[in-house]
């Protein structure tokens, strides 16, 4: 088999799935193809196209050979035998479903952050990928970042001691202003009933649907578990926490906006205290960028001999040049990315693509990322419950509190079910 | 802004909300005010179930299902039935049952149900 990422070395040109050969094309469907979802369209190796609103799908057909299918029913593109693999782009509230739904119908998968909603759902689609034996690549593209990498050698290798604290700055979420935009019928071209899926009813309005739905609590829940979820990746990677194991603190306060229909909160303040070993995450948002190292987003790691500061954590990210110009020691810790001339995103699927053909476990498999998307779960629970929580990551559960662990599954419409379609 | 959701840990006593009162201000034109509204049923039900508070967890359940199952508009009994999902004990469910085949908020009553049978 041809491995077209060590053959494009030095060439800063995508590499065209066809060149992959006949034999070994991955054939896709794509699910959810507005916003983040288009951009991973293969144009010449598509078999289905998949989204609730008709503009999206009608705009993202003129990218793709052929004549795809063009659905607005995520199960049809699963009951196709000839695609062999699925992007998810759509909102929070179906990444879940779908993707467990594809690994039961023998597809590999592809989902874009935040990893889901529950803490039932993370482990639904860990088990799934796993038990169907399917390759799950989380679309927390900063874990194929060269920068991020460079980030994290240079604290795994010891260079700033041992981290004790790392501290989040986020803006806050884009839900200031004023006004309530009337309910109305959806627009013809949005199956409305179909992007609600399992989430309980809530009447159309522009504002809560595309984009948007990041703010409201049932469909995104805040900048937290959005960019979280690559914030928090980032900090796992670079504190080697990946695995961590023991009972985690969380408290969480903010404030929502009253003035617009957004649930969740406009600025949030989080604190995770970690035991064996003992370290302290903080979110702020809005939180203060270092002054050494300025950014929309980052962190500040404090170790007992040095700090570092890493910017981003998406596609995009900057680190001290401390971090870029240190060499790892021979036998010493490596993070490894895709070696392709691209850009950050295609580097993270051509690692997808590549672990399809070894099935070897991608850089952001689903169950690193559960572990990651646990954190900011839990933090807006502590929010809502309005009290400091315990989680045990061994049981999956709160510790002495009954309430919050009602919280662990969201319950969905009918006929949704993680069981299968 | 609102104030900080700090209330669970912030409260020495406990205030129980009048949830009837708040459901009608909910009910009302003025979203700021509904919103408003909402939130502090959301707010006033969480603090409820705070561990150690079992007397008035079960006092804000049953005024929550008199909300489901009153006349106010659809979002409304949404909300509460949403809320006793968190705080109902299984005689609460079975309060909400007959709520199961109402044309508008018949998911949402199954939905409190599943979530009280999923506690342990």
């Amino acid at each position: 088999m041809s491995n077209p990422a060590k053959s494009a070395i030095g060439f800063p040109t995508y590499v065209p799935q066809s060149a992959f050969g006949a034999n070994d094309r991955i054939v896709y469907g794509h699910i959810g193809v507005g916003g983040m979802g288009s951009s991973h369209i293969v144009g010449d190796s598509c078999a289905a196209l998949c989204d609730v609103d008709a503009n999206h799908l009608a705009s993202a057909a003129k990218r793709v050979q052929g004549k795809p299918m063009l659905t607005d029913d995520y199960r049809r593109v699963l009951d196709r035998k000839d695609i062999d693999a699925v992007t998810i782009g759509t909102p929070d509230h179906w990444h879940a479903i779908m993707a467990v739904h594809a690994c039961m119908a023998g597809k590999d998968v592809y989902s874009e952050k935040p990893v889901c909603k529950t803490i039932e759902e993370g482990l639904a689609m860990v088990n799934a990928a796993r038990r169907y034996k399917r390759i799950m690549q989380i679309g927390a593209q900063g874990r194929s970042n060269p920068k991020v990498a460079a980030a994290a050698n240079y604290l795994r290798n010891g260079k700033a001691g041992d981290i004790k604290k790392v501290v989040i700055w986020h803006p806050e979420n884009l839900s200031s202003g004023s006004g309530f935009e009337t309910p109305s019928n959806p627009p013809a071209h949005m199956n409305w009933d179909m992007w609600l899926g399992p989430i309980p009813y809530r009447p159309y309005t522009a504002e809560t649907c595309h984009f948007h739905f990041r703010w409201m609590m049932d469909s995104g829940a805040g900048f937290i578990r959005d960019r979280g979820n690559h914030a928090i990746s980032c900090v796992m990677l670079l504190t080697g926490q990946d695995a961590w194991s023991s009972p985690v603190t969380v408290k969480a306060t903010g404030k929502t906006n009253p003035n617009r229909i957004y649930d969740a909160p406009q600025s949030f303040n989080v604190t995770w205290k970690f035991r064996n070993p003992e370290w302290t995450l903080e979110w702020n948002q809005p939180g203060e960028a270092n002054e050494r190292l300025e950014g929309e987003w980052g962190a500040t790691y404090y170790g007992t001999k040095d700090d570092l500061i890493l910017t981003g954590g998406d596609g995009g990210a900057d680190t001290e040049p401390k971090a870029i110009d240190y060499v790892p020691p021979t036998g010493g810790f490596k993070h490894e990315v895709e070696p392709d001339n691209v850009d950050v995103t295609e580097k993270h699927r051509r690692n997808w693509r590549k672990c399809i053909k070894t099935r070897e476990l991608p850089v952001s498999d689903i169950g690193i990322q559960y572990k990651t998307i646990i954190l900011p779960i839990i933090a807006n629970i502590a929010y809502v419950v309005g009290r400091e929580l315990t989680f045990d990551p061994k049981t999956n559960r709160f510790i002495n509190d009954e309430e919050a662990n009602r919280f662990l599954s969201d319950p969905y419409r009918e006929p949704w079910s993680l069981k299968g379609y | 802004m609102e104030p900080e959701r700090v209330l669970g840990m912030n409260r020495s006593t406990l205030i129980l909300a009048d949830f009837g009162k708040l459901a009608d201000q909910m009910s009302g034109t003025d979203p700021v005010s509904s919103k408003a509204a909402k939130h502090e049923m959301e707010v006033s039900t969480h603090a409820t179930a705070a561990p150690g508070q079992g007397a008035a967890r079960a006092k804000a359940a049953k005024a929550l299902v008199d909300v489901a199952k009153s006349n106010r508009p659809r979002l409304v009994r949404a909300h509460a039935l949403r809320l006793i999902g968190f705080v109902g004990s299984k005689a609460d469910a079975a309060a909400v049952a007959g709520l199961t085949k109402h044309p508008e908020i018949g998911q949402d009553a199954k939905i409190a149900i599943k979530r009280i049978q999923s506690a342990k």
